[in-house]
């Protein structure tokens, strides 16, 4: 005590500004053990609970593999709670061993098909699992809502979809993501009608995605693709004119050339890229009526459907534009005009000045 | 009559690979599971196995590099078969070119698996 005195009285002999700077390194240091016990703390916690979920994982994996086995064995499928193992029934009241029986469920549910998929899927629908997988899709956490859509999609629950579609064009593209892949995953062709309502874009890898999945399913009759062609949000549409690629849809190729006028010039290239794929000659004529108007993708697109499609009519067309200053489209024009009439052609290598055109002129006559 | 025959399994999900253990244990096979594809490579010079199952996507070593390695450093023809995921069919096809016998695709049917096992062993 007397010494602690002696301390206070021996700084106070100090000017001000030194006292301040003992304060705060008094101040820093207790600050700096408070942290250090606080992160010992937290980091033994830390690793209890991860050593708690590695065994728990391990002790419920074997619990339900040695059910999901001797129900296989026995070829039945008990549909009680009460029939399903104490270790799992108890841990279903606990939100963290809740979290880790989904997820060895959802890990053996994507590997195993058969009778032991079904067990899963009997244990999820007649538990509490189900209950709680639908309370996650109110949360207002983004990420539980994407959780509860996944566990839904895993367990194929399609009597939980109108609860679903009300997330299609949530602010979040992870929950988005989860909620349209239910409707591609559970409902195949028929679930893409959840596009009609979609108001925000479909990245790339999302049609990607669907298009995977739809190739999965036998069924593979495609119905109401029209109005999808016709939506107002043109990544839907750009999906749909995959789909019509992919699915070879000939029959809505009126729709298809009116998407030849469509004001997203992505669409427009994607459509002319389409007629060309299906070789739709009617199209020819509109698209030389729009060509002007095109940007340099949809003009090299009209070309390269113009190599497939072109005959004597379209000569003059040709001639029209080979003096384009794209590369592309002059290539393309020249390497036409050489299958279509060969005297415009020498007629056109005897005219031309041009060294960069000449030069190209060349190639395609030796080529 | 299958009692001597052993099994190294390359699988990195632990359920699938308790699971076939209990059907494979069954059925008087003698299986050696790896939870990677270097762990594979070890059971594999240490127990000489009658059949490989593996997995494509796994950490370390991938399917594709054990399936390499058993044929062209090893110089085995022990029988593999791949489990490949939906869409990997263009991995599957490298895996056949690498020397891999057969494939499933996942999810995978237990009892495909045992037939197709058996199959190969023949």
């Amino acid at each position: 005590m007397i010494r602690i005195q002696n301390v206070i009285e021996y700084v106070e002999h100090y000017p001000i500004f030194i006292q301040v700077v003992w304060l705060v390194v008094i101040g820093l240091t207790v600050c700096i053990l408070i942290s250090v016990v606080f992160l010992k703390i937290m980091r033994s916690h830390l690793r209890r609970k991860e050593n708690f979920i590695a065994v728990y994982q391990k002790k419920i994996e074997i619990v339900l593999i040695e059910f999901v086995y001797k129900q296989y064995e026995n070829g039945i499928v008990l549909e009680e709670e009460a029939s399903f193992p104490k270790a799992i029934r108890a841990g279903l009241h606990n939100r963290l061993k809740r979290r880790i029986i989904l997820d060895s469920m959802i890990k053996l549910k994507a590997e195993v098909a058969g009778e032991m998929a079904q067990t899963i899927q009997t244990m999820f629908l007649n538990t509490n699992l189900f209950d709680y997988a639908k309370e996650k899709l109110q949360s207002d956490k983004w990420h539980i809502v994407a959780l509860g859509i996944k566990s839904f999609t895993v367990f194929k629950v399609t009597t939980v979809s109108e609860e679903i579609i009300k997330h299609i064009n949530h602010e979040r593209v992870e929950v988005r993501r989860e909620a349209q892949l239910y409707f591609v995953n559970l409902f195949g062709f028929k679930g893409l009608g959840f596009l009609k309502t979609l108001t925000v874009p479909l990245s790339e890898w999302d049609q990607i995605q669907f298009l995977a999945v739809l190739n999965s399913f036998n069924d593979q009759k495609i119905e109401g693709v029209e109005p999808l062609l016709k939506s107002l949000n043109s990544s839907v549409v750009l999906f749909v004119l995959k789909l019509c690629k992919v699915y070879s849809l000939f029959e809505f190729k009126t729709e298809i050339i009116e998407l030849l006028f469509h004001k997203h010039p992505e669409v427009r290239v994607e459509a002319i890229k389409l007629v060309s794929h299906f070789q739709l000659s009617e199209a020819k004529n509109v698209l030389k009526e729009v060509f002007k108007e095109l940007n340099a993708d949809g003009k090299i697109a009209v070309f390269r459907m113009m190599k497939e499609v072109a005959n004597q009519e379209d000569v003059p067309f040709v001639l029209a534009n080979i003096q384009d200053l794209n590369f592309h489209i002059k290539l393309a024009a020249i390497e036409i005009l050489k299958t279509l009439d060969t005297e415009k052609f020498k007629e056109l290598k005897n005219s031309i000045h041009d060294e960069k055109t000449k030069e190209i002129i060349e190639f395609v006559a030796y080529s | 009559m299958s009692g001597s025959k052993k099994i190294v399994l390359a699988e990195d999900n632990s359920a699938l690979s308790l699971l076939l253990k209990f059907k494979l244990e069954k059925e008087k096979y003698e299986l050696f599971i790896a939870e990677d594809g270097k762990s594979a490579i070890a059971l594999i010079e240490m127990h000489n196995p009658d059949i490989i199952l593996t997995d494509i996507m796994m950490p370390f070593v991938s399917g594709l590099e054990l399936t390499s390695y058993v044929r062209n450093s090893l110089r085995k023809e022990t029988p593999i078969l791949i489990f490949s995921a939906a869409g990997q069919e263009k991995t599957v096809l490298q895996a056949f070119e690498l020397g891999a016998n057969d494939f499933m695709c996942k999810p995978i049917s237990v009892n495909e698996l045992l037939i197709r096992i058996k199959k190969l062993l023949i």
